[in-house]
């Protein structure tokens, strides 16, 4: 399996190439807020060479919707990334994944979004449209995850473990809440609803306002560890706890009571217990 | 080219008050494949009823099939496409890229719209869905003016533009609040609305308390209402503008839709300001939420944001529709309280508004009254002129 791995930092970057992570997965700046460590056009030419230079493969991840002011405005520099000797480039917007397809990329193009592909047929159609991989929707259940394991297990990327993102708002909901009670808070919070006991991460960065799960998801099932491609999200997670994940991928000894038995934070399989969706609310 | 209103409808009877009202097109939901599971939603039958209704005037229907679908959503869609197609559906509205190559494979004059729920937001994008055949694309709500302008001037597809109705805080199609806050699935017609409820913040050791509790943190956004930027979006040729709320009643949709078509039709011959402030009034009076302007001119901050408010209030101005004129005296269909010397105004699609204070009330039995309360019963009352049957009464907030 390749394992692909979300570096948040340039130490983390460091302690990352020494493990045995297969990729590195990096944010151009202007475009990945504070989910990725995030590098500059003039930058990124060095940064994939010591990246590479370590064995590894290099993914430049667009998280966000580009809204179209800002891909006109920054055209010039996405025509220089399809040019980028980059060996992925994983979009949340269609737009760019097309617009880099036409622009000579030949990094393989992955699409990237936790909500869109929630099923088998959605997928070929992105394949059929020039995306090389994607990943399945985050929210559907382990039993349907595996259907995307058995058909497709070259081309689904699995989030194996780790916080994912829940919610994505382009509107700065932090700072909008701190100017009305008048106050200065931080740009990462955790938020509870006032009758539940869950708590969610809270982020705001230039790219708006986002919501994480504050639960690990741990997908160990045996179908989708047989796949090529596996991804590891260490946003909110100490880095010691990532690659303990990579060793324990790379060992095949990775579990969910292995996870659990290191981590800080709660852990779980995703939304397996339920899956109340066109009958709810009825 | 002239702009298309679009209109929501949840039922038979909201469809008939939109297109009385002014909507060029409505967009409805079927029981199966669409979002807003909590809609009423049409019958087979009362899509071929819709289709008939639109047609006969000349007016377009559309079907929403915008679930983001798992893998066993798609049993019996082909069937269900090729029902909607005999029909005369005009177009589908789809958040799945499968569900669109495949009515397109089946229906191919029926048109595929590419639901907001895919959050369309630049031309690279619409290149993307034309390249799949699609017919039009629905831009995410996130999208300002200039983007709109833009992405119109390039034509690249047909471009529909959200101006009125609920707004998702989040990214459309992006959120799964509910998902895993209610294990109701967002996307496929199940959405609780997590994002309008309260939350206390805390720094991410969970040591420090950061909310205010006299007013907690939410995500609630206010509704959108574009009108002050009509006039620009109407000269910028966008193909269609959408009213959201399917859920909504007959009364907001009359309200919504009449005040936008007249905005539309008077364009150019009202000054704008006024014709602005006056269409402000008219579509606050079916408002159950503040609202914005959404993200057309500016990013929204903190006034986008429904702080120390429980969700949507209820709005009880509209209390009732005229059904019956005999003689001198009209009877109206009672929805809410309205009492003797109480100053009404009645609206419609080919008058303006007229107001005036009720008198002589009388119910079925033909007995003097001072209070008209049982929604449903009918009271007659002297007629005011003009008046026609099916207009919307409501009262005169002072």
């Amino acid at each position: 399996m390749k394992l692909f791995v979300e570096v948040n930092s340039t130490e983390n970057l460091r302690l990352i190439l020494e493990s045995q992570a297969d990729v590195c997965v990096i944010g151009l700046q202007g475009f990945c807020g504070d989910r990725l460590m995030s590098v500059s056009l003039e930058t990124l030419d060095d940064v994939i060479k010591t990246i590479h230079d370590h064995g590894k493969k290099v993914c430049l991840f667009f998280p966000y919707i580009i809204l179209q002011s800002r891909f006109k405005n920054n055209e010039a520099s996405l025509k220089q990334v399809a040019l980028k000797n980059l060996d992925y480039i994983a979009c949340g917007d269609v737009g760019l994944g097309y617009f880099l397809k036409h622009h000579q990329s030949t990094a393989q193009l992955i699409f990237m979004n936790e909500t869109m592909i929630a099923n088998t047929f959605d997928a070929q159609t992105f394949l059929d449209s020039g995306f090389d991989l994607f990943t399945p929707a985050m929210d559907i259940t382990l039993e349907k995850k595996r259907i995307f394991a058995h058909q497709m297990p070259k081309q689904a990327l699995f989030q194996l473990c780790g916080t994912h993102l829940i919610s994505t708002s382009h509107r700065p909901l932090l700072s909008s809440y701190y100017d009305v009670i008048n106050q200065d808070g931080p740009k990462q919070v955790k938020l509870k609803e006032l009758s539940r006991e869950a708590k969610y991460f809270g982020l705001e960065d230039d790219q708006g306002f986002h919501v994480f799960h504050d639960r690990l998801l741990v997908l160990d099932d045996p179908a989708v560890l047989a796949c090529e491609h596996g991804y590891l999200s260490s946003l909110f997670v100490d880095i010691k706890e990532t690659l303990m994940w990579i060793e324990m991928l790379k060992n095949k000894s990775f579990s969910y009571d292995g996870v659990k038995q290191h981590s800080s934070l709660n852990v779980y399989h995703g939304l397996d217990e339920t899956d109340k969706g066109l009958e709810a609310g009825t | 080219m002239s702009v298309e209103l679009l209109a929501p409808a949840g039922d038979l009877l909201r469809l008939k008050v939109a297109f009385d009202f002014g909507a060029d097109a409505v967009f409805i939901g079927g029981k199966a494949f669409s979002l807003r599971a909590r809609a009423s939603n049409f019958t087979m039958d009362d899509i071929q009823q819709g289709v008939n209704i639109a047609h006969a005037r000349g007016k377009k229907l559309f079907v929403t099939v915008n679930i983001v679908p798992h893998e066993d959503n798609f049993e019996g869609i082909e069937q269900y496409l090729t029902q909607l197609n005999a029909m005369g559906v005009d177009a589908i509205i789809v958040a799945s890229i499968a569900m669109g190559k495949i009515s397109k494979r089946i229906a191919p004059n029926m048109e595929v719209h590419i639901s907001t729920q895919v959050s369309a937001a630049n031309e690279h994008a619409l290149r993307f869905y034309k390249s799949l055949g699609f017919d039009r694309v629905v831009l995410a709500r996130e999208c300002s003016l200039d983007d709109v302008r833009t992405m119109v001037n390039l034509n690249i597809l047909p471009i529909e533009v959200f101006i009125h109705g609920g707004m998702c805080v989040n990214v459309s199609g992006r959120c799964t609040l509910s998902n895993h806050m209610s294990l109701r699935d967002a996307n496929r017609g199940g959405c609780a609305q997590s994002c309008r409820w309260r939350y206390e913040l805390m720094t991410l050791d969970e040591q420090t308390i950061i909310s205010n509790p006299n007013l907690t943190f939410t995500m609630s956004s206010k509704d959108l209402n574009a009108t002050p930027h009509l006039k620009e979006l109407l000269e910028m040729n966008v193909a269609s503008l959408k009213i959201e709320g399917r859920m909504k009643s007959e009364y907001y949709v009359a309200t919504i839709v009449n005040a936008y078509r007249h905005f539309i039709d008077h364009v150019d011959e009202l000054d704008e300001d006024n014709h602005v402030a006056s269409t402000l009034v008219e579509l606050s009076k079916a408002a159950s939420r503040a609202t914005f302007d959404g993200f057309y001119k500016t990013l929204p901050h903190s006034s986008s944001i429904l702080y120390g408010i429980n969700g949507g209030g209820i709005n009880q101005d509209f209390v009732g529709v005229v059904r019956k004129i005999e003689g001198d005296r009209m009877w109206v269909e009672v929805r809410n309280v309205f009492n003797d010397q109480d100053v009404l105004e009645v609206f419609g699609p080919n008058h303006e508004n007229r107001q005036w204070t009720v008198s002589d009330l009388k119910n079925e039995d033909e007995e003097s009254i001072t209070r008209a309360y049982q929604p449903m019963s009918w009271v007659s009352m002297p007629c005011i002129h003009p008046i026609e049957i099916d207009e919307f009464i409501r009262k005169v907030t002072p």
